[in-house]
């Protein structure tokens, strides 16, 4: 064996080499990358389990809650509205100084009791809303939320065994032209 | 059996004592208060005050700052008024009257700002003091002043509000007739209606009697007052207002303004009883006023307690030391001259707020018509 022959030969294994440690190390980057998605996907499942466990055993009756005190102080504040009305009318009639400003406050007080009239009425709204369109639509995106999250995890399962499996083969392949390299150098 | 008699003997001359002192300190700061505003009068009778108060105030309105002039002198004046007379106290009376009658009246200063009020209720107290005086009755005075009451009054009742009462903003409605009220300016506005009754001249009754109803409509369960014309009044819990620790002033002035009604014969829940207790309350909590004296901005203290109730407070409780009989009246007069003296300024001044044009004047003449008619109160 001429000395260039031996030359391009220790060239051949070095290179093969250098492919295979390169090889190596994107295996053990992907096998971390894989370990924090499935760790992010599961925690991901998790929480959504989790929104849909409280949700089922107590956002739904918390929520119709929240929105009946809603409703129950509109009407509060309505009837209060009502009744310094009265009060208000009854001063302005027992003083008997009535001028333009009392007017003026008898009107915006009148505007002020429609205003919350339809605060009342929107409160009861979002009660029928609710119970209608609000839940079912809440309780869909939860249950989605979940089936989402474990398509996730299944997906990401199988495309880490396949990229996984991929580059063994890369590995495996390296490794072989690194031996075929190595016998003939030999034989030579 | 001795030794009871010599503590009891002890205790009494002990009390003597303090009493003497307190008339001393009294006398001394009315002396004070009293030199000070002289020399803040002016030759126009009225008082020299900051002469550009817009680059100093919270309000650079000139017609707001002029109306709390017009009050200041005012207040001046019946300190003065409240002292035994005099040539030179006389003489100075005589132009701070002439001012009031013959200064322009003052003007509504801003579509929300209604300060102007403030002007009318006491030039009108002044007013009333001033033709019960008699050296504006020897000087031929009375006709004038009474013609100058009667143009206030007619002011006056134009902002009435339609609860019943008065004050001094209008941002509620920005209406020509204000609808917010408080009771405590309410209160200031009948006390002139009552005295200008009482010289016989002619007042709408009905709106006296209005703001009268209006005052006893604010009176709250525990002796308190709210501090607005509400429409269902009711104590505020915590740190509110609207009860005594925040209204310690405001009953005073209340309280006072409806015992001189039931005086004249209108039905009010106020008489020496009612009186006591307020005042009661008034130095069992004085600790709020004393924090909140002083504070530069308002109602920062506890319970939204003002550095400017302090001084019209005890100028009502002052007034209201002379219905009590007097020993009670004597009870409280140490204490009272003490809140006051305290805070007399080296120069004579008081203060309590600063307000860069009328805060010592207003403090001093408070402060000294709130001593002459405590020491009054036990001369009896």
């Amino acid at each position: 064996m001429c000395c260039c022959q031996s030359l391009f030969a220790q060239n051949d294994t070095d290179l093969t080499l250098s492919d295979l440690r390169h090889a190596e190390l994107r295996m053990t980057a992907l096998v971390n990358s894989h370990s924090l998605e499935m760790h992010d996907a599961r925690n991901s499942l998790a929480v959504a389990e989790y929104d849909l466990a409280v949700f089922n055993s107590f956002g739904q009756s918390e929520t119709a809650k929240t929105l009946a005190l809603d409703l129950f102080l509109e009407q509060d504040a309505l009837s209060d509205a009502i009744e310094e009305l009265e009060q208000l009318k009854i001063m302005y009639d027992r003083n008997n100084l009535a001028d333009v400003t009392a007017q003026m406050v008898l009107d915006r007080a009148e505007r002020s009791l429609l205003r919350q009239q339809i605060s009342v009425e929107l409160a009861q709204t979002a009660i029928a809303k609710w119970e209608q369109f609000g839940m079912i639509h809440q309780q869909r995106e939860l249950n989605d939320a979940v089936t989402s999250a474990k398509l996730n995890l299944a997906y990401l399962e199988a495309e880490h065994v396949s990229s996984r499996f991929e580059l063994n083969r890369e590995i495996d392949d390296i490794k072989l032209a690194l031996a075929e390299i190595r016998a003939e150098t030999n034989n030579e | 059996m001795n030794s009871l008699i010599a503590v009891t003997l002890l205790c009494c001359s002990s009390q003597a004592q303090q009493l003497e002192a307190a008339e001393q300190s009294c006398q001394t700061a009315i002396d004070r208060g009293t030199n000070f505003l002289y020399r803040q009068q002016a030759d126009n009778g009225g008082f020299s005050l900051n002469t550009d108060p817009t680059l100093h105030d919270v309000w650079a309105n000139s017609e707001a700052n002029r109306s709390w002039h017009i009050a200041t002198t005012s207040i001046a004046a019946m300190a003065w008024m409240a002292q035994p007379r005099e040539a030179t106290r006389d003489s100075r009376i005589g132009r701070v009257i002439d001012y009031l009658c013959n200064s322009p009246l003052a003007k509504r200063p801003d579509d929300w700002d209604t300060d102007n009020t403030w002007a009318y209720v006491y030039s009108l107290c002044a007013l009333t003091r001033a033709a019960n005086h008699e050296y504006i009755k020897s000087t031929k005075r009375s006709a004038a002043v009474k013609r100058r009451a009667k143009l206030v009054m007619q002011e006056l009742y134009k902002y009435q509000s339609p609860m019943g009462g008065w004050a001094y903003y209008a941002d509620e409605t920005k209406a020509v007739t204000p609808n917010w009220a408080t009771s405590f300016q309410t209160a200031v506005a009948v006390i002139g209606l009552l005295e200008a009754k009482k010289l016989g001249w002619a007042v709408d009754e009905h709106r006296l009697q209005v703001a009268i109803d209006t005052l006893i409509h604010c009176r709250l369960p525990d002796g308190s007052y709210t501090y607005s014309v509400e429409i269902i009044p009711r104590v505020d819990v915590g740190t509110g207002i609207d009860n005594v620790k925040g209204g310690l002033s405001r009953i005073q002035s209340c309280n006072y303004a409806l015992f001189l009604a039931k005086q004249m014969g209108y039905e009010t829940p106020i008489g020496e009883k009612q009186i006591k207790e307020g005042l009661q309350h008034f130095f069992a909590q004085h600790h709020y006023l004393d924090i909140a004296r002083g504070r530069p901005l308002p109602h920062e203290a506890f319970h939204y307690n003002s550095g400017y109730f302090y001084f019209f407070g005890h100028y009502y409780a002052g007034l209201l030391l002379g219905v009590l009989p007097v020993e009670d009246a004597k009870s409280f007069f140490p204490a009272y001259v003490d809140s006051v003296v305290k805070t007399q300024h080296d120069d004579g001044s008081m203060l309590d707020f600063f307000f860069s044009a009328t805060g010592k004047e207003y403090g001093a003449a408070f402060g000294v018509a709130g001593l002459c008619h405590a020491r009054d109160s036990i001369k009896r």
